[in-house]
């Protein structure tokens, strides 16, 4: 199974924050998990990235949170830095099943792949088949 | 849901043809609010008055189509003229007046095609008004009808959303217990504590499937039919892969698609999803526990009806619930993972699209569901004709 350097889990409820990192961890996708509890948070976290030199490969983005949601964070991404644009593959992670979110998602050219909640290891797995 | 007034203009003697077209409208319910003219005074009355939809079939001798279309241009630019004829092409039809050309075998999908039609041209059907009113008068009521159209589209439109809202905030915890199932059961090797696991788990899907089938049966009761081109073959092949985040254990789904490549499948995607989703789920979830569930997906084109069959290998039906299955909330029992709404959408989603759904099945062999929709032909790709 392929396993990147780090990855980011931009999500509002702990509880999910919690589960997607055991699940990581068990997939072994990653060893450096981080999570930020809200897309402005996030966005900081990867806009400071750049100073600090170190970048998540893969960011599991949640849609809907308060105040920014996944698809406000997606519009604020593409204008951070080149650098961030590059190395950040996005996957967005939700329990919609709105048509109009899941053609949004897929249609972002940012976005890697939509997988509805809850995250597996099969999941995963399935990212890099 | 927005009714528009049709006069179908025809031969003063009955014929069959005839008859069946005023048969083609009645199962619409009310889309469109029918007027009869087959006589001269008649006709020149209505003329008159103000046609919005005009549609001339079976020769009446009293006026001939070209001048029936002229004298309804003079009354009005916007009102739209439909010719039912199998003498005239395309081109002739629509240089000497008519929109829209239909030919006599595709009368029982007439209500289809003009409202496709009518969609494609909105603005023209709401802006032919009854002359009686004066110029003043004329362009209130229009702008009034355009705002409330709009108004009926915004709220349409926010209930989509409410119930999407809604449907989320439900599902949100439900997905979370059901990833903190899954940690247990990596976590936990009691054989005990595995089986409760995945007894919640059991629980939890069925809820789950319930909300889900609530906010399908919410869309197809509000939402008008939208025709659009289908790819039957792309439709099934994602909703495979859907099925597969949702289903444990493997199952494999064939298909065998029949439609001639001149024909463009016409039909409201969404729909055909609900219903395909739901019957392929269903063969997967009520599989035989011997085997790996098969799903034999075949379309076939049959003169004016396109035939979907959905057949599984599954646990099958037993014959004295074969009637009732398709009842709202009725479940062949308790135990079983449905919401009992399943079937229901999907009849009434079929219903929905004027078709007609049938099941055949066998204990322990499977289940055959038969699905037959009227075929909407667009245009023939190679001599440009309806």
């Amino acid at each position: 199974m392929k396993s990147v350097d780090s990855v980011l889990i931009v999500e509002d409820n702990p509880i999910d924050i919690f589960i997607n990192t055991r699940v990581i961890q068990q997939s072994g996708l990653s060893e450096e998990i981080i999570s930020q509890p809200s897309a402005k948070d996030a966005l900081h976290y990867l806009t400071e990235g750049v100073s600090r030199g170190f970048l998540p490969n893969l960011i599991f983005l949640d849609i809907r949170m308060p105040d920014l949601d996944g698809f406000e964070f997606l519009e604020a991404f593409t204008e951070l830095p080149l650098q961030v644009r590059q190395q950040c593959r996005i996957v967005m992670l939700s329990s919609t099943i709105d048509p109009v979110d899941l053609e949004k998602a897929r249609s972002n050219p940012f976005v890697l792949a939509f997988i509805p909640k809850p995250l597996t290891r099969e999941k995963i797995e399935e990212l890099f088949s | 849901m927005q009714s528009y007034p049709l006069h179908l203009i025809i031969p003063e003697e009955e014929s069959t043809g005839v008859e069946q077209l005023k048969q083609a409208f009645i199962p619409l319910n009310g889309a469109f609010r029918l007027s009869i003219v087959n006589s001269n005074l008649q006709l020149n009355h209505q003329i008159e008055s103000g046609i919005r939809i005009a549609v001339y079939a079976g020769n009446p001798t009293y006026m001939s189509w070209q001048e029936c279309a002229r004298q309804l241009r003079q009354q009005s630019q916007e009102s739209i003229f439909i010719l039912i004829s199998d003498e005239e092409s395309t081109t002739s039809a629509v240089t000497q007046g008519a929109d829209l050309l239909v030919h006599s075998r595709e009368t029982h999908q007439l209500p289809q095609i003009i409202g496709a039609f009518i969609k494609r041209h909105q603005v023209k059907v709401l802006m032919a008004m009854p002359v009686q009113l004066d110029p003043v008068e004329e362009l209130d009521n229009l702008t009034q009808l355009q705002e409330k159209n709009k108004e009926l589209e915004k709220i349409n439109f926010e209930l989509d959303r409410f119930v999407y809202s809604a449907s989320h905030d439900l599902r949100s915890p439900l997905t979370s217990v059901l990833g903190l199932l899954n940690l247990m059961r990596e976590e936990v090797k009691e054989a005990g504590t595995i089986h409760l696991v995945s007894l919640m788990e059991e629980s939890i899907l069925k809820l789950d499937n319930t909300i889900r089938d609530i906010v399908a049966y919410s869309r197809n009761n509000r939402t008008e039919i939208n025709f659009e081109p289908v790819s039957l073959q792309a439709l099934v092949n994602d909703i495979s892969s859907n099925l597969r985040y949702l289903e444990t254990g493997d199952f494999k789904v064939a298909e065998q698609i029949h439609l001639l490549d001149e024909y463009v499948f016409l039909s409201d995607r969404n729909r055909l999803q609900i219903i395909l989703n739901n019957l392929l789920a269903n063969a997967i979830r009520y599989r035989h526990p011997a085997r790996k569930p098969e799903v034999q997906i075949g379309v076939l084109l049959k003169g004016q009806v396109v035939e979907i069959t959905v057949s599984d290998n599954g646990q099958g039906i037993n014959e004295k619930h074969l009637g009732k299955i398709f009842e709202m909330f009725y479940r062949t029992s308790d135990t079983s993972a449905g919401s009992g709404l399943g079937l229901y959408i999907v009849k009434e989603t079929v219903k929905k699209l004027n078709g007609m759904i049938e099941v055949k099945s066998q204990v322990n062999e499977g289940s055959i569901f038969t699905i037959t929709l009227p075929l909407i032909h667009q245009l023939n790709r190679k001599s440009g004709e309806l």
